[in-house]
């Protein structure tokens, strides 16, 4: 009486398996089958010469509200991420010339040579300063660090001055 | 479609060209002893070039000519001629400059004063570098007590003498604001519409930066940067002495260049004064000019000084770093620093 309960309980619980097993067979089967292909294949044939038929197809509502939104992002991006690098250039001039116009995103030393020596200077992360100057006055010096677009330092006996660029400079020139 | 399609690619491209910015153009060089900057808008780069350097060239002509201190310059050589006593030549429009420079003179009762180049030199401002000096107070008492002025200048039909032998001529206080009027006249006739020039800290406008005027900030007597700006309209020019930019620090105490004709010593009660000139033909001039007297006048006599010099817009910032400004100032001043307080002057 045991045992048998036993197996029985046992092949129930097999052919529960087994029936859950076959259906999934057959819906794979139904899927995969011959004629599903073949129905499948000739919808995309048809697709494919009505695309040659029309190489532009009509763009609807969603395509064009996409393409605008793309296009908007683009310019969002471009306005964003373009202008915040602008923010952080340093301009360095040298008598009548542009020396250079450098990231202040770096840790850099620079020697320049103007007609009294040699000036220094120092970029550390997004700052800049007159470090030594070979006049007597050092007013670059001790103008210390510029930290916002459209600071300027002048050294003016060895012609060399530093200006910070930003799109958001809020004025052309300075008043001294 | 295909129409739609360039069109589309059409904004796209003027969209960013926009972003690109209209054509500016800067030049820079080391003239007067100081910086100067010409920024041309709107106009071709070539043009806009040509124009710059020409009037670079006219301001290194200029400095020459008026260089207080390398003997060999005109002025020189007419400062020697008059502390001998002679009657000296002088080309017409070096006169002319003398003439002018000496109404202003009178305007400003004597506290502009380009006859002091003698303690000018006493105080070791005619160098290229301001290092400190032994002050000598009988030297300095000396200086004072001749007396030189711009009225002792007998000017005539080329030539030039004086009653004073002690005047000694320095347009430190001229020069700077005549280039920027020459400059406006010159971009003019060449074409350009639109230019900021700013020499020394001395600026003047011509049209504006785009669809806004040009602005301009204001230095911080003791801070790197600007205080304020001020929207410079077509021809209006803008001057600021300063004691932070000439000066020589002596046992804790600063000497600036602005010296004082009445005590012979430089004045210590003024951080700076900028002065606002409406479009005229000195407009460059008085901008330079104007804000001396007023530098160097007490706090009392500073509104009867800018009337005489017939100046309404006047920024002061005394000694103590307290701002003073006229009523039509402060109408133009955007401060920068929102907490300022600012005190009527007149």
């Amino acid at each position: 009486m045991r045992r048998r309960s036993f197996f029985s309980s046992l092949s129930s619980r097999s052919g529960l398996f087994a029936r859950r097993h076959l259906i999934r067979v057959r819906s794979l089967r139904q899927r995969f089958s011959r004629s599903a292909f073949t129905r499948r294949a000739a919808s995309m044939r048809a697709a494919l010469s009505a695309a040659r038929a029309h190489p532009f197809p009509r763009l609807l509502a969603g395509d064009w509200l996409t393409l605008l939104a793309s296009l908007l992002l683009v310019l969002l991006l471009f306005q964003t991420l373009w202008q915040s690098q602008g923010a952080s250039k340093l301009r360095i001039r040298q008598g009548d010339t542009v020396y250079a116009t450098l990231s202040l995103d770096q840790k850099r030393t620079l020697h320049l040579h103007g007609p009294q020596g040699e000036t220094e200077i120092i970029i550390d992360h997004g700052r800049v300063r007159f470090l030594r100057a070979p006049c007597n006055s050092q007013y670059c010096v001790h103008q210390g660090w510029l930290t916002r677009a459209g600071q300027v330092a002048i050294c003016l006996p060895n012609q060399i001055s530093l200006e910070l660029l930003g799109k958001r400079k809020s004025y052309d020139s300075l008043n001294y | 479609m295909r129409w739609l399609a360039r069109q589309l690619s059409l904004t796209v491209l003027l969209l960013l060209g926009a972003c690109a910015g209209p054509p500016l153009y800067q030049a820079q060089s080391y003239v007067f002893g100081t910086l100067v900057d010409i920024t041309i808008y709107g106009a071709p780069e070539a043009q806009a070039r040509a124009a710059a350097d020409a009037v670079l060239k006219d301001f290194q002509t200029l400095h020459q000519r008026l260089h207080a201190w390398q003997p060999d310059s005109e002025l020189s050589q007419l400062n020697r001629a008059l502390a001998r006593g002679e009657t000296a030549p002088v080309e017409a429009d070096l006169a002319d400059m003398l003439k002018e420079a000496s109404q202003l003179s009178a305007r400003a009762g004597g506290l502009f004063n380009p006859a002091i180049g003698g303690l000018i030199r006493q105080w070791g401002f005619q160098r290229d570098e301001y290092t400190p000096v032994d002050i000598d107070p009988v030297r300095v008492d000396a200086l004072v007590a001749a007396a030189p002025r711009m009225s002792d200048l007998h000017i005539e039909s080329g030539s030039i003498r004086s009653d004073n032998p002690a005047v000694q001529l320095d347009l430190g206080g001229y020069a700077k604001g005549l280039a920027l009027d020459r400059a406006l006249r010159q971009l003019r006739q060449a074409g350009i519409q639109h230019a900021l020039v700013n020499i020394g800290g001395n600026v003047i406008a011509l049209g504006q930066h785009g669809e806004r005027p040009w602005n301009v900030g204001i230095q911080h007597p003791r801070q790197p940067g600007a205080m304020a700006t001020v929207a410079l309209q077509d021809g209006w020019a803008i001057g600021t002495s300063g004691d932070y930019q000439r000066y020589f620090e002596l046992d804790g105490q600063r000497y600036c260049h602005l010296i004082d004709p009445r005590s012979g010593y430089p004045a210590q009660h003024t951080q700076a004064v900028t002065v606002l000139i409406p479009p005229g033909p000195q407009a460059g001039t008085l901008s330079d000019v104007a804000s001396k007297p007023i530098f160097i006048a007490t706090q009392q006599q500073r509104a009867q000084v800018a009337q005489a010099m017939q100046v309404q817009h006047v920024l002061v910032v005394d000694e103590h770093g307290q701002r003073f400004v006229s009523r039509a100032m402060a109408a133009r001043l955007n401060w920068l620093d929102k907490h300022a307080k600012t005190q009527l002057l007149f």
